[in-house]
């Protein structure tokens, strides 16, 4: 026992030996409000490469569209501050919540479609396969530098639980994607609401937490 | 020194306004702050993880895990905010991952049938240090990565913590890496001996655990 002891002892000779002052993290305001600059930047960008203007008539006109918007809205502010928050020690609160928040988002968003499409019958279920595939890939392209941006404030960080961590990185930053998808995409069919916008964070929570979980893991050093 | 008290995991903590102002010190690379921050943390790390390890070795090898995470998160403490709690989280994950890394091995792991090793190479007098050629040839045989592990557990006697810090990765990878390598070795070796003793003469300085069986508890880490 007196030799574990001891060697705590020289592992604290040794961690003080090898001190080096670490980069300083930024607060997690800050660097919340970093992510959203580059979402702002993203879509000031896209609106200008593709000319598209938010669709204002579709968001005021159609209760499940806004039903979607704010659905996608909560599940990325939720999901991001919570995946923010995974990264420091002491703020698994703050993490817990927001994964709450996103997940009542992302389902908030999900149950307007579905009403939806129960209430507007079956021509409005009819959905166009393409344009289902194009948004969602739209949508994942869209996701990945947020979630780059994501992913680099938690490598910097402490993740404890990295698969807890990467889902919720990828919820946020998938709804971030989605957003921006649905400010853009005219067509107000539910179920492609469904496929091509609110599925963006979730098939990218089941294709990439494992990687992305490993990645944490690997670089918590 | 203020007396800013909260009793939280049983512990009462009178200094966190000193501890965090150790640890800014430290994040500016003040080492003798880092040094007395992490000895007066210690005794309070101890008795969170001996609350809830009844092995006392587990719950030294758990702190020493839990120093280790400080030192890497360091980054993300912030001055502005209380030290304690930022403390006990990184406490309280390193007792959470050892828990699941212990239920992890009794559900995947079964130890071999206990080879017995020889007390007659401690009692030949050998020097520490000197191996058998068998087991040098073995060890040098080894990936490079897995003889680094063996060796600065086995061979210079760290605990699993410094081990990991000396090799720049996590415990549980250095754990992964000397696992493989006892495996190695131990395959590599089982026709150099013979009745749990070495075929050649020569000494043999390492312990008894030189080779440590799957399912014991190696020096100062829990290998196993």
């Amino acid at each position: 026992m007196s030799e574990s002891t001891d060697a705590t002892e020289r592992l604290i000779e040794s961690l003080g030996a090898d001190l080096v002052p670490p980069r300083p993290l930024p607060r997690l305001r800050s660097a919340f409000a970093i992510v959203l600059t580059v979402w702002a930047t993203m879509v000031g960008l896209v609106a200008v490469g593709t000319h598209f203007s938010i669709n204002y008539n579709a968001l005021m006109g159609s209760r499940f569209y806004l039903g979607c918007f704010v659905g996608l809205v909560i599940a990325s502010l939720g999901g991001t501050a919570s995946a923010l928050a995974a990264g420091i020690p002491g703020r698994e609160r703050l993490e817990i919540v927001g994964i709450g928040i996103a997940a009542f988002g992302l389902f908030a968003g999900a149950l307007a479609c579905v009403i939806a499409m129960q209430s507007l019958g079956v021509d409005a279920i009819a959905a166009d396969p393409t344009r289902d595939a194009m948004c969602f890939e739209e949508g994942a392209l869209l996701s990945l530098l947020p979630a780059g941006v994501i992913l680099s404030f938690m490598v910097r960080g402490w993740t404890a639980r990295p698969f807890r961590a990467a889902l919720i990185a990828l919820l946020g930053s998938g709804a971030l994607g989605a957003l921006i998808v649905h400010l853009s995409c005219g067509f107000l069919a539910p179920k492609h609401l469904i496929l091509g916008h609110l599925s963006v964070p979730i098939v990218l929570m089941v294709l990439g937490v494992y990687p992305v979980a490993v990645m944490l893991k690997r670089l918590r050093k | 020194m203020s007396t800013a008290t909260s009793e939280t995991e049983g512990i009462r903590t009178d200094s966190d306004p000193e501890l965090s102002d150790w640890m800014s010190r430290a994040q500016a690379g003040d080492a003798d702050a880092y040094r007395k921050l992490l000895t007066t943390i210690q005794p309070k790390i101890r008795a969170m993880t001996r609350s809830r390890i009844p092995d006392a070795a587990a719950a030294e090898d758990v702190l020493q895990n839990a120093l280790l995470s400080i030192h890497r998160g360091r980054a993300t403490y912030r001055p502005e905010r209380a030290f304690m709690p930022w403390m006990r989280a990184i406490v309280r994950n390193s007792i959470i991952d050892y828990f699941r890394e212990r239920k992890r091995r009794g559900d995947h792991e079964t130890s071999l049938p206990v080879e017995e090793w020889p007390d007659e190479n401690a009692a030949a007098g050998t020097q520490d240090n000197v191996l058998a050629p068998e087991l040098q040839a073995a060890l040098k045989a080894l990936p490079e990565k897995q003889r680094e592990a063996v060796t600065l557990v086995q061979v210079d006697g760290l605990s699993v913590a410094e081990a990991a810090l000396r090799a720049g990765i996590s415990t549980g990878a250095l754990k992964v890496r000397a696992h493989r390598g006892y495996s190695a070795l131990r395959d590599e070796l089982k026709d150099h001996r013979q009745g749990g003793v070495w075929r050649s003469s020569e000494p043999v300085g390492v312990s008894s655990e030189a080779v440590p069986e799957i399912g014991s508890n190696a020096k100062g880490g829990g290998l196993s």
